[in-house]
């Protein structure tokens, strides 16, 4: 794999002790207390009532809305804890942002699952990554649905995303489920990604992997119009049943990328069915929006892909960026770990994953890969800049040991490469950041949530996407933790 | 031609006496049912390979669904073994409808919980229909 020594000018704030909360704690109780591992501790399978934030700083005009997040929150019923980081029932925070306050509340996602669990108490269906003893069968891809990974702002309404199964139909004011989404009869129970994109017409993208499905499993691409429902939808057969998760797509083009890591049927869970097969390389698929039949593959180097920032097209290539792994431990290994609570106090280097760009020449049928050596996860982009000159905004990691997780928000200029961070404190891990436009020519904030583990108080944080090194300029704390989530989405007030 | 009717008539009724003895009524309920409308399509086997292999069923039933939970009786039933399969035809069409990729989009059940990702087999399925026992089978639809 092609090494890019990406220039880090890594600037930023380093307040707070360097101390590992482990080796900084003096008795079992504060250890409890100060574990990085509260990020991952269940909630209770009870609504939170609202609660309102200490703020400081000043919150900018344009950062008046919702700030919603999706996660795994309830990982323990009946004595019984998950062990995989995909498999708790999904829990939307909201944090109202008005006037200089903000106020959370959150609800579960009334999936199936979830209803049927609550009456009995107890963990009844498999997760993704844990088998539940129990009679009950799962007749359906959503038999088992969390809802826990993503929220789609989608006709006035919040969608709830998973990927084995369907979307989830949320009110954004009530946080009340409204049913599952089903696009037509013929695609009830089909698996629907966490990572729609919306073109700026409205147009959704998204796709459905089915690695169990066909000789080598299928994916399906849907496309989606925001008036009409449901108006595309194409079969594609596999070379391969590679895990995916998400996709980014050009102005032509949609790039989905299938590590080797691979799916065999019969394991007793869903994650227990891939394992990772380094000796074979990845393959990328590149699908034309106005032909859906029009594909091409493409091979590279194994690496292991969740997230995708953007990708633009240059002559006869089409550049796309994406957060790559070395492999896939980030969830055949590290997903566990967490969930473990095992006594690690760095964050592993077997689970880095590292800003790159994937370039593939369309008339020569090549790929290559330049990776970066500036870790990034999360990836966030201005909409609204021209993507080949913009930033691509993400959470880090700084290497300091004093966190187990993400303690940084990163910018990487890709027009002269350099790369800007703001590390929060000591015991801070940090989530998604979320681009909300300045209302006034260029620029954003970056809106995203907090969990300072040491005071078990999770937080919202307001940075300038253009000066990250000056640190928040607003931020929020409440005194209560929710456990850390995936994806998120700021719905603003006009 | 006397001899051959009275012979006709004394297997009639020898048969009707064995059935009358050895047959018994079986009580099939069917649980969580998500749309109280359509049909419950009944498939009782009695033979394992017709079971297994999609062949013929001893007896299909269709019953009307107006509730969550739905009984049904059949009596005259020879004792024996016998697996069922079952489908809601939520929308009445005849058909268990299915998605792209060719799974159920109506629910489906069988007369074992087991199986939690597909149909168990007759073995496991089973369950005996015999004259003295309160003969119940509760189904819960997937």
């Amino acid at each position: 794999m092609n090494r890019r020594g990406f220039l880090q000018a890594t600037s930023g704030a380093l307040a707070g002790s360097l101390i590992s909360p482990l080796s900084a704690a003096s008795n079992a109780d504060s250890v409890e207390q100060s574990h990085w591992s509260l990020g991952w501790q269940s909630a209770l399978p009870q609504p939170l009532e609202p609660l309102r934030l200490d703020v400081s700083g000043k919150l900018p005009a344009e950062v008046t809305g919702s700030l919603y997040r999706n996660g795994p929150a309830l990982t323990e019923r009946a004595g019984i804890r998950y062990r995989h980081w995909f498999d708790g029932d999904g829990m939307i925070q909201r944090f109202r942002i008005e006037d200089q306050t903000i106020v959370h509340d959150a609800q579960y996602v009334q999936t199936e699952k979830f209803t049927r669990e609550q009456r009995t108490r107890r963990f009844l269906l498999p997760g993704a990554g844990t088998d539940i003893e129990s009679d009950v069968p799962s007749g359906n891809n959503d038999s088992g649905n969390v809802a826990n990974i993503a929220l789609l702002p989608w006709n006035s309404e919040l969608l709830a995303l998973w990927e084995g199964g369907s979307a989830y139909r949320v009110d954004p004011d009530t946080l009340e489920t409204l049913g599952r989404k089903d696009w037509r009869d013929d695609l009830k129970h089909m698996p629907f990604s966490a990572h729609p994109m919306v073109e700026p017409d409205g147009t959704m993208w998204n796709f459905g992997s089915a690695p169990y499905a066909g000789r080598n499993g299928k994916l399906f691409v849907y496309r989606v119009s925001s008036e009409s429902g449901m108006q595309a939808v194409q079969p594609v057969d596999l070379p391969m049943s590679g895990y995916i998760h998400s996709f980014t797509m050009s102005e032509r083009y949609l790039v989905f990328y299938f590590g080797p890591h691979l799916f065999t049927p019969g394991a007793t869970t869903f994650v227990d069915s891939f394992e990772w097969s380094g000796d074979e390389s990845s393959k990328i698929l590149l699908i034309d929006k106005n032909d859906l039949s029009a594909q091409q593959w493409f091979e590279e180097p194994p690496g292991c892909v969740f997230h995708c920032a953007n990708a633009y097209e240059q002559g006869d290539e089409v550049i796309a960026r994406l957060c790559l792994y070395d492999n896939a431990d980030i969830m055949q290994r590290a997903m566990f770990e967490l969930m473990r609570a095992e006594p690690s106090n760095t964050y592993p280097d077997y689970a880095r994953a590292a800003f790159a760009e994937l370039r593939l020449n369309r008339t020569t049928g090549t790929a290559t890969v330049d990776t970066s050596d500036v870790l990034m996860e999360f990836p966030s982009v201005d909409p609204r800049a021209a993507i080949e000159a913009g930033s691509v905004f993400g959470v880090g990691h700084s290497d300091t040991g004093s966190a187990r997780y993400s303690d940084s928000v990163v910018r990487m200029d890709v027009r002269n490469e350099e790369t800007t961070r703001y590390v929060f404190d000591a015991h801070h891990i940090v989530e998604e950041p979320l681009w909300v436009a300045k209302s006034a020519g260029q620029g954003g904030w970056l809106v995203g949530t907090f969990l300072d583990y040491r005071r078990a108080q999770t937080g919202v944080y307001v940075l300038d996407a253009e000066n990250l090194t000056a640190g928040p300029i607003a931020m929020g704390r409440m005194s209560r933790h929710v456990p850390l989530g995936f994806h998120g989405c700021f719905v603003g007030v006009a | 031609m006397k001899t051959v009717i009275a012979t006709v008539v004394s297997l009639m009724v020898s048969l009707a006496l064995s059935t009358v003895a050895h047959a018994a009524s079986l009580t099939i309920t069917v649980t969580d049912i998500e749309e109280p409308e359509g049909f419950l399509m009944i498939a009782i086997f009695d033979v394992a390979d017709a079971y297994d292999n999609g062949g013929e069923a001893y007896d299909g039933l269709r019953i009307p669904v107006d509730a969550a939970e739905v009984s049904t009786t059949i009596e005259d039933l020879p004792e024996g073994q016998y697996a069922i399969k079952l489908y809601h035809d939520a929308n009445g069409n005849g058909e268990m409808d299915t998605n792209m990729m060719g799974l159920p989009v109506e629910g489906y059940g069988f007369s074992s919980n087991k199986g939690r990702f597909g149909p168990p087999p007759f073995a496991d399925a089973m369950f005996e229909v015999s004259e003295d026992a309160d003969n119940q089978v509760v189904i819960k639809l997937r």
